[in-house]
């Protein structure tokens, strides 16, 4: 019964809620947001091991970064791993919506937003972090200009 | 005697008043929407920055076309995500499903814009590398 009532609450088990013309532009979109993801992983992961490497190239030439890893280490592991989880959002949203072009089930398209939706909302919080940061940072650098002018 | 219950049967039975998939896209219209009026901001600035470059630098020129560049390669993708998640607020506010489809064909563009210049991207740092090889050899 619960299961009848989900399915209800999607909208019936197969597709109806959408024209077959959007459910083919749908489905066409799915290899290049896949090509998207997998980019996605080949630029962050590629970026990491740059920066790895031009790290273990500059302790080698004797510069010293201090003991442990380098800020700017732990920093481009972090943006590697939260481009890693967005990446897999898209992935996701592109796999199922593949599948809904196969199956024509109505869970396989709400599956297929529900990860859109998770994409764009850490995609967003992101936005609003970096926004808030580059505020706080043009406000400190303003201070700190001001404090040295006088 | 055979009785039928509507309830039972998930096609015939009368669909909630909005299928739970059209309010995922709904939320995520929201998001877009906030994220193209932000890239909208960044294009201008970068628009304004080549125009700043022009005024204050000495080789003002070259920078005021990369800044105008950069702007011009912005706005298409920052349009398309703006046109889709509109689309999807329309089609919230109408139930028309041709705004729907419309807002799926800009999705497919922005997604296509974003590959191809993926794939430049990529051309251009495979071109530098072998370029680099060549000339290390």
């Amino acid at each position: 019964m619960e299961e009848i009532i989900d399915e209800l609450a999607l909208g019936g088990v197969q597709s109806d809620v959408l024209s077959a013309k959007a459910v083919a532009t749908l489905t066409s979109t799915a290899p290049w947001i896949k090509f998207s993801a997998i980019m996605g992983y080949v630029v962050s992961v590629g970026g990491l091991v740059l920066n790895v490497s031009t790290g273990s190239a500059y302790r080698s030439m004797g510069y010293n970064f201090g003991s442990g890893a380098s800020p700017n280490m732990i920093f481009s592991v972090i943006v590697c791993g939260i481009a890693i989880v967005t990446s897999t959002y898209l992935l996701l949203y592109a796999l199922k919506l593949e599948q809904f072009g196969k199956s024509n089930i109505q869970r396989d398209l709400y599956e297929a937003f529900k990860n859109q939706r998770i994409y764009y909302t850490i995609t967003g919080v992101l936005c609003i972090i970096y926004l808030a940061v580059l505020t706080l940072g043009l406000i400190g650098g303003g201070v700190a200009a001001l404090m040295m002018a006088h | 005697m055979e009785t039928t219950d509507s309830s039972l049967n998930p096609i015939s039975a009368p669909a909630a008043e909005t299928p739970l998939l059209l309010v995922e896209l709904r939320q995520s219209a929201r998001w877009m929407k906030f994220l193209s009026i932000v890239g909208f901001i960044f294009v201008g600035l970068a628009a304004l920055g080549g125009l700043l470059m022009l005024a204050i630098s000495r080789f003002g020129f070259i920078f005021t076309i990369v800044f105008f560049l950069f702007g011009l390669l912005g706005y298409f993708p920052v349009m398309f995500l703006f046109q889709y998640a509109r689309g999807v607020q329309n089609h919230q506010q109408t139930g028309d499903m041709d705004e729907l489809e419309n807002a799926f064909h800009k999705q497919k563009a922005f997604w296509k814009y974003i590959g191809v210049i993926m794939i430049i991207y990529l051309v251009v740092i495979l071109i530098g590398i072998l370029t680099y090889i060549a000339k290390a050899q």
